[in-house]
């Protein structure tokens, strides 16, 4: 190794200034190319060659487009940076337009609103506090109401509504599922 | 003088020692040379630089495409990149629509793609307006060619620029993809240079379960302490904290007393600090508003009278609770009272506020609408009125044109007119039936989500009973694609079915109402709690649905605690679910709170989102972000605003990633507001395995 090395020294030095300067020059242009090269396989995830083309494509050419105007720029060859852009519009796509499908007809303003029929939130408030509910209607097969409201920790309930519309004060002393009933 | 001692130009150990040189450098070069394709996989685009045409002039493999009602040319340019062609589109005239070059649909010439796999599309434009987005199609081997979505929008530029952009893993079923570049306003758009390649990282070695029970369960845990307040609705605060309002808590006594109760709670502490509430929000409606405060609307006027001749009534007052202060703010009223009122923010940032009971406990059918820009609700000659009547919690859904889906999930009522579901144009005031909805009538208490991801335009109703009947409540799920020319639901799975209290089975039909569904940063949908009869009967049951396969992962953990009437549950920004509340029929209220942790937080590492270099999102925009590993997919979910099972502002935005190496990642915003309405959202990542990151907090709009 030493021995080619300084052959290699004594030639340079045997050589003028002038091609010292030229050899160095091809050196690190070389090198330059080579590092180049290196960098630009770059990571395992970038995408930098395309269709067997390199990124760094001839200049474009201005040239007038078939009846277009003429564009003089060059290309970048750099992707679009990350950050603040000018705002695009929204872009909206045409869905769900339900061609041939007639809307409601139009309703008139009413004079009052929509009359809603007790019961509505499933419960049955004549009986027990109002955070109370016995079912508007129990499920379907039911038979033994207080019992199953026991299970489901009802305690007796007084009725407060004034009425017993699923007869669960059967003894008529005031309270749905108590004592006798 | 002796003469100089001659050197010879190339002496033997000159010439070895270059040689060696030589040898070095060419064996460098052909290593280099052999390594290259190993790192450029196929570009799957055919005739990716346009330069083959056909008879009539243009690029083979290429169609024009587009629609709406505009002027354009659309043609073969010489001004091209690369080669002697590209493409070029110009639009004239626009009143609606786009224009776009795309690749053939047809065996030969649409890439072929593998289900799971990702691929980077790359394209170099020039373009002299904003108006530019990727536009992506898929093969659908069961339905035929399907839109998929817009991954990218592409800025002005007068000068050639790559656009690369990744898409999300490619959904099961999907053989074959198409794409290209979409200019929608006027302007040219040319483009040259297309790519598409195989991104896809290799299969992650399994890390291994860290709990075997976990990984493919997920784990629940009931927190030693519980909440001071009866949580009936709860918002996640881009604080990370949570506010639980509880009014009067369904509790007449409370309403009597004037105790009105919210409590912001801290997850990360379990902290509650109470919130002096101004009214009995119980029953209210409320959305985060674009800064991250809390719009409530309406609340309890009173309870119902014992005797039933008088219903609960509706308040017409509204607050605007503030995170970084925990106070109520006044409003002006609404032009009525609303006692289950829906809340669907727009894409613009106003709130549109639909039916309950007004103030005289009728049904209430006046349409609010709250200018977010002025801070009030408009006036009766500001607001476009229907006059329809949307029952109690009616779920509206934001459309990506900003029409609403009312996606025939609602509380109480039943005999509502029409199908079921419909789409609601407040602009022109039209109401149009979408048809399919299975057993509309016992949709009370179901739940409805916008499928992951938003851009895909689905939504999912679930369950669902009818207390005025007693109904028991079912199994029935229904799937609507809003994509479609004119959507019509489809039944979907039914819901599995769990145990009942002492641990018997659902049998035959049984399913259930009070059902929660969560999105999660996988992009799938948790869906737990519920019971079987109007606040009555508990089941135990959570599964997972995914929605690229529209089945269900069955056999998750349960919540230990019944999530029956007035439970919610929601996500939280470490990826766990919260849920909170239970109100039985017998009038008590459990304030216990349960965690969930998914499977995907027992499977190993997590990523991390290390950086976000800007909090502040523009639509449209790309957004870049650092991550400690590797990722796939990156997201926005929006917070919840969750009661009564109704959340329809819940959404999972796909963010497609422009991946410049496994660190560094630039995320693409949707251009559309109606996607991914203006407010904070959580921002996920999650790997190859699907096990996420913690959310970063970041504004949009």
């Amino acid at each position: 190794m030493s021995r080619w090395y300084g052959a290699l020294t004594t030639w340079l030095r045997a050589r003028s200034r002038r091609q010292r300067y030229g050899i160095v020059a091809v050196a690190v242009a070389l090198l330059l190319g080579l590092g180049g090269l290196v960098v630009a396989g770059g990571s395992e995830t970038d995408i930098l060659w395309f269709d067997g083309r390199p990124v760094a494509a001839p200049a474009d050419e201005p040239e007038q487009e078939l009846g277009g105007a003429t564009e003089p720029e060059r290309e970048s060859g750099q992707r679009q940076p990350a950050g603040a852009v000018e705002p695009p519009p929204p872009y909206v796509q045409p869905f769900a337009e339900q061609p041939g499908a007639k809307p409601r007809a139009p309703l008139p303003s009413p004079t009052a609103g929509v009359e809603i029929e007790e019961g509505t939130d499933g419960c049955d408030h004549a009986y027990g506090d109002r955070d109370v509910c016995v079912p508007w209607e129990f499920p379907a097969g039911v038979t033994d109401k207080c019992g199953w409201l026991r299970e489901r920790g009802f305690g007796p309930l007084k009725i407060t509504g004034g009425r017993d519309r699923h007869g669960l004060d059967r003894n008529g002393d005031g309270t749905a599922c108590g004592d006798g009933d | 003088m002796p003469p100089a001692k001659a050197v010879p130009m190339f002496s033997p150990e000159l010439r070895r020692g270059l040689g060696r040189l030589l040898a070095l450098a060419l064996l460098l070069t052909a290593g280099l040379v052999a390594a290259a394709p190993a790192q450029a996989a196929a570009n799957l685009v055919p005739n990716p630089g346009l330069e083959t045409v056909d008879g009539n002039g243009f690029p083979t493999c290429w169609e024009r495409s587009g629609h709406g009602d505009n002027t354009f040319t659309m043609g073969v340019t010489n001004d091209a990149r690369s080669g002697t062609k590209a493409m070029r589109v110009s639009i004239t005239r626009l009143v609606s629509g786009d224009r776009k070059a795309m690749m053939l649909e047809n065996a030969e010439c649409a890439p072929r793609v593998t289900p799971g796999r990702q691929y980077d599309l790359s394209v170099y434009y020039k373009s002299t307006t904003a108006a530019n987005a990727v536009t992506l199609f898929r093969h659908d081997t069961a339905l035929g060619w399907q839109y998929w979505m817009d991954p990218a929008t592409l800025p002005a530029t007068s000068t050639w620029q790559q656009k690369v952009v990744r898409t999300p893993p490619i959904p099961a079923n999907t053989d074959q993809i198409t794409w290209g570049v979409s200019i929608y306003a006027l302007g040219t758009l040319t483009t040259d240079d297309y790519s598409m390649v195989d991104a896809s990282a290799p299969a992650p070695t399994p890390s291994g379960c860290t709990d075997a029970a976990g990984c493919t369960k997920g784990k629940w845990q009931v927190m030693p302490y519980q909440s001071t307040v009866r949580g009936i609705h709860a918002v996640m605060l881009h604080n990370g904290k949570v506010l639980l309002v509880a009014g009067s808590g369904n509790d007449p006594n409370a309403f009597a007393a004037g105790t009105f109760k919210t409590a912001v709670y801290d997850p990360a502490t379990g902290a509650f600090t109470n919130v002096a509430t101004p009214v009995d929000l119980f029953c209210a409606g409320h959305v985060q508003l674009r800064d991250g405060r809390v719009l409530v609307m309406g609340g309890n006027k009173d309870y119902p009278t014992a005797d039933g001749k008088v219903g609960y009534k509706g308040l017409k007052n509204s607050y605007i609770f503030d995170p970084a202060t925990n106070k109520y703010t006044r409003t002006n009223d609404m032009l009525v009272g609303h006692w289950y009122p829906s809340a669907t923010v727009l894409g613009n940032g106003d709130v549109l506020s639909l039916g309950g009971l007004g103030e005289d406990s009728t049904g209430s059918t006046t349409t609010d609408y709250f200018k977010a820009s002025e801070g009030r609700w408009l006036r009766q000659d500001e607001t476009k009125q229907t006059w329809a009547w949307w029952g109690l919690y009616p779920a509206m859904v934001l459309m990506q044109d900003g029409r609403l889906f009312y996606t025939g999930s609602h509380t109480f009522g039943v005999g509502l007119p029409g199908s079921g579901a419909s789409i609601y144009n407040y602009g022109n005031g039209t109401i149009t039936d979408v048809p399919g909805l299975q057993r509309k009538d016992e949709r009370d208490q179901s739940m409805s989500v916008l499928l992951p991801p938003a851009q895909a335009q689905r939504v999912w109703t679930v369950g669902g009973g009818n207390g005025d009947a007693g109904a028991t409540a079912h199994r029935l799920t229904d799937l609507v694609d809003l994509k479609a020319a004119s959507p019509r639901y489809q039944a979907g799975p039914l819901i599995p079915q769990g145990t009942l209290t002492g641990g018997a089975p659902q049998t035959g039909d049984q399913g259930k109402m009070y059902v929660s569904l969560v999105l999660l940063p996988d992009g799938t949908v948790f869906e737990t709690g519920g019971a079987l009869h109007n606040r009555a009967d508990p089941v135990f049951e959570a599964s997972i649905f995914d929605p690229q396969t529209n089945k269900f992962r069955t056999g998750m953990a349960t919540d230990p605690v019944p999530r029956t009437y007035h439970s919610s549950a929601f996500l939280l920004p470490d990826g766990r679910v919260m849920a909170v509340g239970d109100n039985p029929g017998n009038g008590s209220f459990d304030t216990r709170i349960s965690i969930y942790s998914p499977p995907y937080l027992f499977k190993g590492a997590r990523p991390a989102i290390q950086t976000v270099a800007s909090t502040n999102w523009a639509y449209g925009s790309t957004q870049r972000i650092t991550v400690n590993s590797a990722v796939t997919r990156a997201s926005l979910i929006r917070p919840a605003a969750v009661t009564h099972s109704s959340d329809p502002n819940q959404r999972f935005v796909e963010l497609p990633m422009t991946v410049r190496n496994t660190n560094t990642i630039d995320l693409n915003v949707t251009s559309n507001p109606n996607l991914a309405p203006p407010g904070w959202y959580m921002l996920f990542v999650h790997n190859a395995s699907g096990v996420p990151s913690t959310a970063k907090w970041v504004k949009l709009g």
